[in-house]
C-alpha cells in the first residue's frame, strides 16, 4: 500500500488518506481480504496523528471499501460486484466532469472533445 | 521504607561523612581538653543535636531534591520517617563515636565510666531530642534560611537581653536570669540521683519530644510546596 | 475509550495568579501537548498533576484514581521530567540510578543501560559535570526505563539540539503504538507538538482557551488576511485576535471554511499554525 500525505495539500490529511485508498482499492493494486496497517502502525509510518488514521479508516468502513475486525485489525472488503464497478464508474466520471467543465471553459466544441477521447483512448491501448 | 531511608542515605552520605570527619576532629580535641565528663557530655550533645538536622537538611534545600523525591511513588510521610530514622541513625552512631574515641584516644582524660552510664546516655538523649526536635520541623518550615535568621534572630535577642540589663541593673538583669535558669536546669538534670524514675522519665521525655516533632514535621512536610 | 488524565475544575492561587477552572483530559493513547505562553500556567498544571503543590479546588484522576487518595499507585506509573532536573550534585549517573530503581517495580534494567548508551551518557559521570542537555537526558533515560503508562514531561525539548529532539519525538511515537501509553507535556517549541501530539491544549492566564485534536484544530483554523481596510475584524466568522499593520489585517479564525466562503476573493486565505493561534490569541490586538 503506497501512501503520501502532504501538509501543503489544501485538502485535510484523513481525506488524502481515504482518497489513495480508495482508488487503490478500486483499481485493485489492494485486493479483497487484503490486511492493512493498523491505525497506530500506518501513523507511525506517515508521521501522523493516530486520531486521523482512525478517523481515515472509520470513512472508509462506513463507505463499505474496509471491514475492521476488533482485535485482529483492518482488512479490504469483499467488494460487491455491482458497487465496484459504480465506484469505478464514479472514478472514471469525476475526471470526465472535469475534463468537460474544462473544455467548455476554454471554448472547445463537443465534437473536439469527443474526437480527442477518441484518439487517446486508441492510443492507450 | 528500607528503600526511602537508603535513597536518604545515599544522597546525604557526603554530608554524613564531612559531619562525620568534624565530629571526629571535635571529640578528639574534647576529649583531650576537657577533664570533666559533664561538660563533655554536654558540649557533645549540644553539638550532635545541632550538626545532625543543619547537615542533613542543609543539601536538601540546596539542591531542592525535594521535588525529586516528591515525584517518587511514595507518600510524603515516608519520607518524614526516613529522614528521623536516617538522623538517629546517625546520632546514634555518633555517639558510639564520641565514646569510642574517649575509650581509644591515648591523650584522653575522661574516664570512660563517668559517660557510659545510663544516666548520661540517657540525658545527652533527652538534650539531642530537645535539639533537635525543635530544628527539624523549623528547617522543613523555614528551610535553611529560617535556621539561618532563627540563629541570628537569638543573636538578636541576646543582645537585647543584655542591653536590657544594663538599664534594669544587677539585680532584674534578664539575660543573666535566662542562662542562670539553664545553668541551674542542666546542674539539677545531671546532680539528680540516678533512680529508676529519673531515668524514665529522661526516656519518656526523649521520645515524646521526638514524636511531637515528627508529627508536626509531617504536617509541614505535606503542605510544603515545591 | 477510558482517561489517563482527567482534570476538572482545577484551581490553584497563588500571589497575582490565579489558575482557574481548569478541565480537560487525555485519553489513554495519545499525546497530548500543553502551550501556552511564559506564566500561563503548564508548569503549575503539570506540578499539580504531581501534587508538588497543593491545589485550592478540583479533582485530578490518573488512571482513574484520585491522585492524592492514590498518591503513591499513581505516581508508580508515571515517568516524568522537570524544565530542570535536580538530583544530587555529587553523585554518579548510575548511583542515582540505583537509589530510584528500586521504588519502581516496572523498572527495566537493560532498557536504562540501552537508553543511557543511546544519549551517550557515562555511567560514572557525576550530575554535578552535566551540561543541561545531558540532564534533560539523564531525566528522560530515567522516564522511561519504569515502563511508565504515563511520560509526563514539562519542556522536555527546551535547550536540546535539534537532532535530539527530533530523535525524541520519534522515540514518543514508537511509545505510543502501545495504545495503552499516554504522553502529556508542555512545550513552547510548537513545531514539535505539530509533529508529534494528537491532542492539544492551550492555556492563557491560567484558563483553558482550548483543548482539541490537532489535526482538526488545523484544518478548521487559519488566518485571514486583506489588504487596506475593508473588512473589519467583526466581519470574520469565528474570528479570534487580529493584528493590523499600516498595510493590512491580519485575524485568525477558527472556522476558516465560512470565513472563505463568506469574504471570497476580497481576502487571502493561510493555514493556521500553533504559533499563530499562540500568538493571536495571547498577544493579538483585540479578541472577540
Amino acid at each position: 500500500m503506497k501512501i503520501i500525505v502532504s501538509n501543503s495539500s489544501p485538502d485535510p490529511i484523513y481525506e488524502q488518506i481515504t482518497r489513495q485508498i480508495k482508488a487503490q482499492i478500486i483499481n485493485g493494486e489492494l485486493r479483497e481480504a487484503n490486511p492493512l496497517p493498523s491505525i497506530r502502525k500506518l501513523a507511525q509510518d506517515l508521521q501522523i496523528s493516530v486520531i486521523t488514521t482512525k478517523r481515515a479508516y472509520e470513512e472508509l468502513e462506513k463507505e463499505g471499501f474496509i471491514d475492521t475486525v476488533e482485535g485482529k485489525g483492518s482488512f479490504v472488503a469483499m467488494q460487491n460486484k455491482e458497487l465496484l464497478r459504480e465506484k469505478k464508474m464514479k472514478l472514471v466520471e469525476d475526471k470526465m466532469t472535469e475534463a468537460v467543465e474544462q473544455a467548455k471553459f476554454l471554448g472547445i466544441s463537443f465534437a473536439e472533445l469527443r474526437e480527442m477521447l477518441t484518439l487517446l483512448y486508441k492510443e492507450k491501448d | 521504607m528500607i528503600k526511602v531511608l537508603r535513597m536518604e542515605f545515599v544522597f546525604n552520605r557526603r554530608q554524613l561523612a564531612i559531619t562525620m570527619a568534624i565530629f571526629s576532629i571535635y571529640f578528639g580535641w574534647m576529649a583531650n581538653r576537657i577533664p570533666s565528663p559533664r561538660a563533655f557530655l554536654v558540649l557533645t550533645s549540644l553539638m550532635i543535636g545541632l550538626a545532625i538536622p543543619f547537615g542533613i537538611l542543609g543539601r536538601e534545600d540546596k539542591f531542592k531534591t525535594a521535588s525529586l523525591v516528591c515525584s517518587l511513588p511514595l507518600r510524603r510521610s515516608s519520607v518524614v520517617l526516613a529522614k528521623y530514622a536516617m538522623s538517629w541513625i546517625t546520632i546514634g552512631l555518633a555517639l558510639i563515636y564520641a565514646i569510642v574515641l574517649t575509650a581509644v584516644l591515648p591523650f584522653a582524660r575522661i574516664p570512660l565510666g563517668e559517660i557510659l552510664n545510663p544516666k548520661s546516655l540517657l540525658i545527652s538523649l533527652a538534650m539531642i531530642s530537645l535539639l533537635f526536635s525543635f530544628i527539624l520541623p523549623f528547617t522543613t518550615r523555614f528551610g535553611l534560611i529560617g535556621i539561618i535568621i532563627f540563629l541570628v534572630s537569638t543573636q538578636v535577642l541576646g543582645i537585647l537581653l543584655l542591653v536590657l540589663g544594663q538599664i534594669l541593673g544587677p539585680a532584674l538583669n534578664p539575660l543573666r536570669m535566662v542562662i542562670g535558669t539553664a545553668e541551674n536546669g542542666i546542674r539539677f538534670v545531671l546532680d539528680h540521683p540516678s533512680t529508676s524514675g529519673f531515668l524514665l522519665t529522661l526516656a519518656a521525655s526523649a521520645v515524646v519530644l521526638n514524636a511531637v516533632s515528627f508529627f508536626i514535621t509531617r504536617v509541614l512536610y505535606a503542605r510544603k510546596e515545591m | 475509550m477510558s482517561n489517563a488524565i482527567e482534570i476538572q475544575g482545577l484551581r490553584k492561587e497563588y500571589h497575582g495568579f490565579t489558575l482557574e477552572d481548569v478541565s480537560f483530559r487525555v485519553p489513554q493513547g495519545y499525546i497530548m501537548g500543553l502551550i501556552g505562553p511564559n506564566g500561563a500556567g503548564k508548569t503549575t498544571v503539570i506540578k499539580l498533576i504531581m501534587n508538588l503543590i497543593r491545589r485550592q479546588a478540583g479533582e485530578i484522576k490518573v488512571f482513574g484514581l484520585d491522585n492524592l487518595r492514590y498518591e503513591p499507585e499513581v505516581k508508580a506509573r508515571i515517568g516524568f521530567v522537570y524544565d530542570t532536573p535536580r538530583y544530587p550534585e555529587d553523585l554518579r549517573l548510575k548511583e542515582i540510578a540505583a537509589a530510584i530503581a528500586p521504588f519502581y517495580e516496572g523498572w527495566d534494567r537493560s532498557r536504562f543501560t540501552a537508553l543511557m548508551e543511546e544519549f551517550e551518557l557515562p555511567f560514572k559521570a557525576t550530575f554535578k559535570k552535566l551540561s543541561h542537555g545531558m540532564r534533560m537526558k539523564f531525566s528522560l533515560a530515567v522516564a522511561l526505563s519504569h515502563n511508565a503508562d504515563l511520560i509526563l514531561m514539562d519542556e522536555p525539548t527546551a535547550g536540546l539540539d535539534p537532532n535530539f529532539r527530533f530523535e525524541l519525538i520519534e522515540k514518543l511515537r514508537s511509545i505510543i503504538q502501545n495504545e495503552k501509553k499516554s504522553v502529556l507535556f508542555s512545550s513552547h517549541i510548537t513545531t514539535d507538538l505539530e509533529r508529534i501530539a494528537d491532542y492539544i491544549t492551550f492555556i492563557h492566564r491560567g484558563r483553558i482557551v482550548f483543548s482539541a485534536a490537532k489535526d482538526e484544530l488545523l484544518e478548521t483554523w487559519g488566518v485571514v488576511k486583506s489588504a487596506g481596510d475593508g473588512i473589519r475584524p467583526a466581519d470574520i466568522p469565528g474570528f479570534r485576535g487580529y493584528r493590523r499593520t499600516d498595510y493590512n489585517l491580519e485575524a485568525l479564525t477558527s472556522d476558516i471554511a465560512t470565513a472563505r466562503r463568506n469574504l471570497g476573493p476580497a481576502a487571502v486565505y493561510d493555514k493556521a499554525t500553533l504559533e499563530d493561534i499562540m500568538f493571536f490569541i495571547s498577544k493579538g490586538t483585540g479578541h472577540d
